[in-house]
């Protein structure tokens, strides 16, 4: 199942709407924003670059365990920038992770990692890349200094370079104060950023990062996100995030993988993934919602409440004013319906919201 | 919060595109030096050949005016002890703990293959073992010079073939205990299960079974037997076995094999690896 895509809908949706007010009709995923409007300002960064590769991609790509499929001729693009990829138990993702890794090999297919072929057994891609494991993998018997340096050694750096490098990164991710410390003495969202100071301490052009927020408390998970986001916006770090919280994706990610039951069921910039499958208008008026889905009703125009809203299911705006004002309402904010990024998620891996 | 605090420091040096064996040797040699247990036993080995040392001095004080070889023999022979259970302590964390604190996912995720990781945790125990016997071989062999104007004869073979003896019975208990440590789930179980398998094989099969049936072929399953034949060869002098050194020379081999085998055979790996 794949979540309709047009084109390029996201700049689009950013046409100013109350030009056309007078013309209304036939533009269901243009908004009229009359109150204060903060849908619709996904990041629209990130555009693919002509010069360089894609991060990754997936020509055919099949794994399967046993008779289960992990993955079913997948095809996959990921755009520089950062993706996030998502998916609920059991979709594919470490799977996913493992062949962009080299960990693993498809049963069928090719897989390109920066525009270098992935091949099996060859660890040579991975001087390119640098992983943020999940859960706890670490040796808690070393410093800080010391787990870094030692990542930066197997990485194929030199001792003294390895240990000057572990600093600077130890000291960015603001574990500096912290580094002389044994790591088994470490809180979660201190281990979870050394765990990124390993994958950074070789400059690594690709950082894929295995739910790097899980366990920690909101304070820590915050800190992560901020660094991850500054990585991200700030130093163009190229980063593949892998999650089951969708707020982490929504936050730092420009692009988005949805996997469901191995296979990839909507991918593309997350603005687009957010388009509504069903056309229709986010409401208020100068009244209560529930008045409003009751004057729309009247009206023949089937509807939803939503907090504070309520969405409209019709292709013609004109035909929602039309209802209202003949109920005496007076329109406070008309616009597209934009889902969450829950509810993106939800309609591609089954769940249908709004069918 | 670092934020604006550091700048993303960039590093412009260039990564070695060679194997990181030696690193992961290294690597492992510093876990092991950071464990109470394992480095307790590694200065005791060390501790016994400096006895013996010692005790080369007292002869020599007492009027012994040439040294033996079943001496120095003999000396290699109890510091197998320390050998084994050095291996044993060492080896069982060696791959069951990066297994255990997800550690392997942090070295395979690295430019390295998982041949590379084995090789350089096995180097690591492997010189660690046979360190145990050599270092006490060197001090003994440098003492008897110091001390003693005459030598056992081909006395001057000695260091080699130390090291050849020494080699041969670190490869066996370093195969055997990574090995049981690839298809086991805690380390100290495996350590048990090691030290168990030597002297359940030494004692119960190798003395206790041929003294039963009057047999000397029973004494074969004895590691340590099997590995003194091995001494028949290498040494002049002070060894000997109640069986076809031969047949030792083979045994030792097979469970060696048998050991090095299962590693390769149940490697640790990352969860979804192929």
């Amino acid at each position: 199942m794949d979540l309709p895509v047009t084109g390029d809908g996201v700049s689009r949706r950013r046409k100013p709407f109350l030009a056309r007010r007078f013309g209304l009709g036939g533009m269901p995923d243009e908004g009229l924003d009359l109150a204060n409007n903060d849908e619709g300002t996904a990041p629209v960064t990130g555009a693919p670059s002509e010069e360089l590769p894609p991060l990754a991609e997936l020509k055919d790509v099949s794994k399967t365990y046993g008779s289960h499929p992990a993955l079913a001729s997948t095809d996959l693009r990921i755009e520089r920038g950062c993706t996030g990829l998502l998916g609920p138990n059991g979709a594919g993702k470490t799977t996913l992770l493992r062949i962009l890794m080299g960990l693993m090999h498809p049963d069928a297919g090719e897989v390109r990692v920066l525009g270098e072929r992935v091949e099996p057994g060859s660890p040579a891609l991975r001087r390119r890349i640098g992983y943020v494991p999940e859960g706890e993998a670490q040796f808690p018997d070393l410093t800080g200094i010391q787990a870094v340096a030692y990542a930066g050694r197997l990485s194929g750096m030199a001792r003294t370079d390895a240990l000057q490098r572990g600093h600077q990164v130890l000291d960015y991710v603001g574990l500096g104060e912290a580094r002389y410390r044994a790591v088994a003495g470490y809180s979660t969202g201190m281990r979870q950023r050394l765990k990124i100071a390993q994958a950074l301490v070789h400059d690594p052009e690709l950082l894929i990062l295995d739910e790097p927020t899980e366990g920690v408390d909101p304070t820590a998970r915050n800190e992560i996100l901020a660094l991850l986001d500054e990585l991200v916006r700030v130093h163009k770090v190229q980063v593949i995030l892998s999650t089951h919280l969708l707020s982490d994706v929504e936050r730092l990610a420009q692009h988005g993988v949805v996997l469901h039951q191995g296979r990839v069921v909507a991918s593309g910039p997350l603005a687009q993934l957010k388009a509504p499958r069903a056309s229709g208008f986010v409401v208020r008026a100068n009244v209560a919602p529930t008045a409003v889905e009751a004057q729309l009703a009247s009206a023949g125009i089937r509807c939803d409440p939503v907090p504070g809203a309520v969405r409209a299911y019709t292709d013609d705006a004109k035909q929602v004013l039309r209802a209202l004002q003949a109920g005496g309402l007076v329109v406070r904010h008309l616009a597209p319906i934009e889902l969450s990024l829950n509810e993106a998620f939800e309609q591609a891996v089954g769940g249908a919201p709004h069918a | 919060m670092p934020e604006g605090v550091h700048p993303y420091p960039r590093w412009n040096g260039r990564l070695a595109t060679t194997t990181r064996v030696w690193t992961v040797a290294g690597g492992e040699v510093d876990r092991v030096r950071r464990s109470t247990w394992t480095s307790l036993v590694f200065l005791l080995g060390l501790a016994w050949g400096v006895a013996s040392v010692i005790e080369l001095w007292q002869l020599r004080r007492d009027g012994t005016s040439v040294h033996e070889w079943a001496w120095f023999v003999d000396m290699l022979d109890q510091l197998r002890w320390f050998a084994l259970a050095f291996a044993a302590a060492a080896g069982g964390p060696a791959l069951l703990d990066d297994l255990r604190l997800g550690a392997l996912e942090l070295y395979l995720t690295r430019p390295l293959t998982a041949r590379a990781y084995v090789v350089g945790k096995a180097l690591a125990l492997l010189g660690m073992t046979t360190a145990i016997m050599v270092v006490p071989s060197v001090l003994y062999i440098a003492a008897s010079h110091g001390l003693y104007d005459d030598h056992p004869e081909r006395w001057g073979r000695a260091l080699p073939m130390a090291i050849l003896y020494g080699v041969a019975w670190g490869i066996l208990v370093s195969g055997v205990a990574l090995g049981l440590s690839a298809v086991g789930r805690s380390a100290r179980a495996m350590a048990i299960a090691i030290l168990g398998a030597f002297v359940g094989a030494d004692i119960v099969v190798g003395r206790l079974l041929s003294q039963l049936t009057q047999d000397d072929l029973f004494r074969l399953a004895s590691p340590f037997e099997s590995h003194q034949a091995l001494g028949t060869f290498l040494f002049p002098a002070g060894v000997s076995v109640p069986f076809d050194p031969l047949w030792g020379v083979v045994v030792l081999v097979a469970l060696s094999a048998l050991g090095w085998g299962l590693l390769a055979w149940r490697r640790p790996r990352v969860r979804g690896e192929a």
